[in-house]
């Protein structure tokens, strides 16, 4: 026993003394001569037309790189100008008028107008329309061309969130020239041009030299697919990508910070993980049984056995860098005793049997088995199902076929969702969908946070779902690159700031 | 001969059609809609319904199956659902990985295979034929995964001799294009290699007891002669007989290791589609290596009758 023991502590001794001479037998790394950065990512995007797809990886190429909106956001999440250098609002919060930079030109060489602005905002609304977000654009009541520079948008009732609206990569200004063929060439107005696409590979973008705005420093920019996370690490071991801003094997990141090359960022995203409830399905149904599972689960061991302790605790749906967030994550203390004693009250004393959905990412896959250990304690048996992501949106979301499932919502300030009929999660309240209107239609700031405030604490009184932790992201990148986005209010890789030392 | 080879085709015809019912089928009951999966968690009714209209899902599965089969005898494989660019040139590219990757393994595997399994028959029973199928033995156990895992900690972390992955392309010139296949060739081949060893050693030691063995060298023949014409030929046939399955499996093979290898291959391409619901890659690209696999085991057979004389009649 105590041989074994010592062997295998010896062989971990081994190993890892042998991790950290490695950086000292290798050469330092210096940044590229061409000016070049290659960056890794884990998911393909399927097209390259961000009004056409709801892939954060379209994004993650292409926003502010390629395409730029009227308004865009900067690497803290506030609304910066874009396309448009300033804008008015009307005081009863119903017209926008947009002043745009000029001359601004399209990667073809066209112009951009007040005319693409026009076209760009039509087609994302228009019947026909495949814009993945189209709720976006649905209180647009007209858009206007008054000047060859200034855009009037009328709106149909106020939406308070409408400049951040359009700083989403949904709402980037495209030409009516090129934007058929956005998917495969596209054509915007950004800092980087495309240049190739090997399919299973990489995006090639080189600079624009003709951008209206301040050039970026980089000549070239690669965008690497690479999905497995032991790929992921060995590519940015020997060296072959520069950065991984979204690094897809948590497990290493201690080898990275130790190695004086790296550097290891450990950023937020606005990724609310939720154990979501089917709030039809029989006893979930039941406010109190809700309530008793949310006493039941111990978020903090779930962000350390499935995240490898990546994540923060959250009470609420909401990002808790907003400075609109409520801590109410003491709500629900982890009680066994008063979870039992809820389930009890609610008619379950010996629990029940439910099903959950597991869609493919870690933290659903490996924080599933430790809900269904901490769900066992109160007597509810969990059958586990692990689905791909298409089964799980054909299933879960949208046939609503299903007791608990875990997923991250990863889209911004999306507390709205608890307002829509027939959402997944099957939760309907008059109240919340009174009070959404109420900020929908309220422009100022701090009666905004006030209302979300109110959201947020009705939601988690109804204990709808199981608000578990708010996905946290790891970066590696070579220690004299500069610039990358350390968190991601917006799914993007922003280049337009980064540099070599 | 004739009539062996049409046979043959024959065969290779109706196992391609029974293919391509069994993959359309299949296809068709998976769950999961493409047009969800491309528009997201906030996509509206109208608007799925829009994307399905332009994606052609609404035409009735025999009228899509009879199109499919039909486009694909005109070269016309459709348009991939998430790309938006023709099948036709999705794999056309990534065939330009996948082929020369298969065929480097296979040779590869054929090199080391062929020589060390009629070393291990010669020396049958000696040190260095235990040595040998030792060797074999771990090599068959390891998954080529992790090898190939083993490769890239050495010589691209550790070394640096060749890249960790990743694939620059046909026109950044030959040799840095061979030097990304280096690994992943050498780990799909080890394994396979292992296993041809096995067969041509147990093969080979067949044969070396067989009376025409023993007449030829009583006829005056080198033990050395002896043992690469009479011996090495006609232990060829099972031999063959594997390498021509093992192609398929290099193939297979190919999925998870272009995964780890990160390279722009088939295998890689169709992995992705089926997670992406692109059905019409799925399905295209999967009946090209089954037509693939099918055409090696077809000149297989013809290969016996080219070595085995009987079996021209």
């Amino acid at each position: 026993m105590s041989s074994l023991r010592f062997r295998a502590a010896l062989g971990g001794a081994l190993f890892a003394s042998a991790l950290t001479l490695l950086p000292a037998v290798m050469p330092a790394y210096a940044g590229p001569a061409d000016n070049s950065v290659s960056v890794g990512m884990v998911l393909e995007p399927p097209h390259l037309d961000p009004t056409a797809g709801a892939a954060a990886a379209i994004d993650e190429v292409t926003y502010s790189n390629i395409f730029e909106g009227l308004t865009k956001v900067g690497p803290d999440g506030a609304v910066l100008p874009g396309l448009a250098k300033a804008w008015t609002v009307s005081e009863d919060g119903l017209t926008y008028t947009f002043t745009l930079n000029s001359p601004v030109k399209f990667h073809d060489g066209t112009p951009m107008t007040a005319e693409d602005v026009k076209f760009s905002l039509d087609r994302a609304r228009t019947e026909d329309s495949v814009n993945a977000q189209k709720p976006l654009f649905a209180d647009i009541e007209s858009v206007d061309v008054t000047a060859p520079d200034t855009v009037v948008i009328k709106m149909k009732k106020p939406v308070g969130n409408f400049l951040f609206n359009l700083a989403q990569g949904d709402a980037i200004i495209v030409s009516a020239k090129s934007a058929d063929n956005n998917k495969s060439m596209p054509i915007g107005t950004g800092p980087f041009k495309f240049d190739k696409w090997i399919q299973g590979q990489e995006v090639r973008l080189v600079k624009n030299p003709d951008y209206w705005g301040e050039p970026v420093a980089l000549n070239s920019a690669s965008f690497k697919m690479i999905s497995d996370p032991n790929a992921a690490f060995a590519a940015m071991m020997s060296g072959d990508l520069d950065a991984f801003p979204n690094f897809p094997a948590p497990e290493t990141l201690v080898q990275f910070e130790m190695d004086p090359r790296f550097k290891v960022s450990i950023g937020s995203t606005e990724g609310e993980t939720i154990l979501a409830m089917n709030n039809k399905a029989g006893p979930l149904a039941d406010v109190r049984v809700r309530r008793a599972i949310s006493h039941a689960i111990d978020k903090q061991a779930i962000i350390d056995g499935a995240m490898f302790g990546q994540g923060t605790v959250i009470g609420t749906h909401f990002a808790p860098h907003h400075p609109a967030y409520v801590d109410l994550k003491d709500t629900y203390a982890l009680d066994i005793e008063k979870a039992k004693a809820l389930l009890a009250e609610a008619g379950y004393p010996e629990g029940f049997t439910a099903t959950l959905k597991l869609p493919p990412p870690q933290y659903a896959r490996r924080g599933g088995e430790l809900i269904a250990s901490d769900l066992k304690k109160i007597g509810i048996n969990l059958e586990i199902i692990p689905v791909e992501w298409a089964q799980w949106l054909s299933e879960a979301f949208r046939e609503k076929n299903y007791d608990f499932t875990i997923v991250s919502h990863v889209e911004p300030m999306d507390i709205g969702i608890y307002a829509r009929d027939g959402y997944y999660f099957n939760y309907d309240s008059p109240e919340v969908k009174a009070m959404i209107n109420k900020l929908n239609a309220t422009v100022d700031t701090e009666a905004r946070y006030a209302l979300l405030g109110d959201i947020q604490r009705k939601i988690t009184e109804d204990a709808v779902n199981v608000y578990l932790f708010q996905l946290g992201k790891s970066g590696v990148w070579k220690a004299d690159l500069e610039g990358l986005w350390e968190n991601t209010p917006v799914p993007a890789n922003d280049l337009t700031k980064v540099h070599w030392k | 001969m004739l009539l062996y080879g049409i046979m043959r085709f024959a065969g290779l015809l109706a196992t391609l059609f029974a293919a391509s019912l069994v993959l359309f089928l299949i296809l068709e009951v998976i769950p999961g809609d493409p047009a969800e999966l491309m528009l997201g968690m906030n996509a509206q009714e109208d608007t799925l319904a829009a994307l399905r209209e332009q994606l052609g899902l609404n035409a009735p599965a025999f009228t899509r199956y009879i199109d499919w089969v039909t486009g694909m005898f005109s070269g016309d494989f459709g348009i991939s659902y998430t790309y938006s660019v023709p099948v036709s040139d999705l794999i056309g590219d990534r065939v330009l990985v996948s082929l020369p990757l298969a065929l480097i393994a296979l040779v590869l595997s054929t090199v080391i295979a062929i020589p060390v399994g009629v070393l291990s028959a010669k020396y049958r029973g000696k040190a260095l034929d235990t040595g040998i199928m030792a060797g074999a033995q771990i090599g068959i156990a390891i998954p080529n995964f992790w090898f190939a895992i083993l490769l890239v900690f050495v010589f691209s972390i550790t070394l640096r001799l060749l890249p960790s992955g990743g694939f620059p392309g046909w026109e950044a010139g030959v040799w840095p294009a061979l030097k990304s296949l280096i690994l992943p060739a050498v780990a799909l081949a080890l394994p396979q290699a292992a296993i041809l060893a096995r067969v041509m050693r147990s093969s080979l030691v067949e044969v070396l007891h067989e009376d025409y063995i023993r007449t030829a060298r009583a006829k005056g023949l080198s033990k050395r002669s002896t043992l690469w014409l009479h011996g090495v030929r006609n232990a060829l046939i099972p031999v063959l007989t594997i390498l021509g399955l093992q192609f398929s499996f290099l193939i297979a093979g190919t999925v998870i290791i272009e995964n780890v290898f990160y390279l722009p291959g088939l295998g890689r391409l169709i992995f992705q589609a089926i997670t992406q619901r692109d059905l019409i890659v799925v399905k295209s690209a999967v009946m090209l290596l089954v037509a693939s696999a099918v055409f090696v085991t077809f000149l297989v057979d013809l290969a016996y009758a080219a070595i085995d004389p009987r079996l021209r009649r």
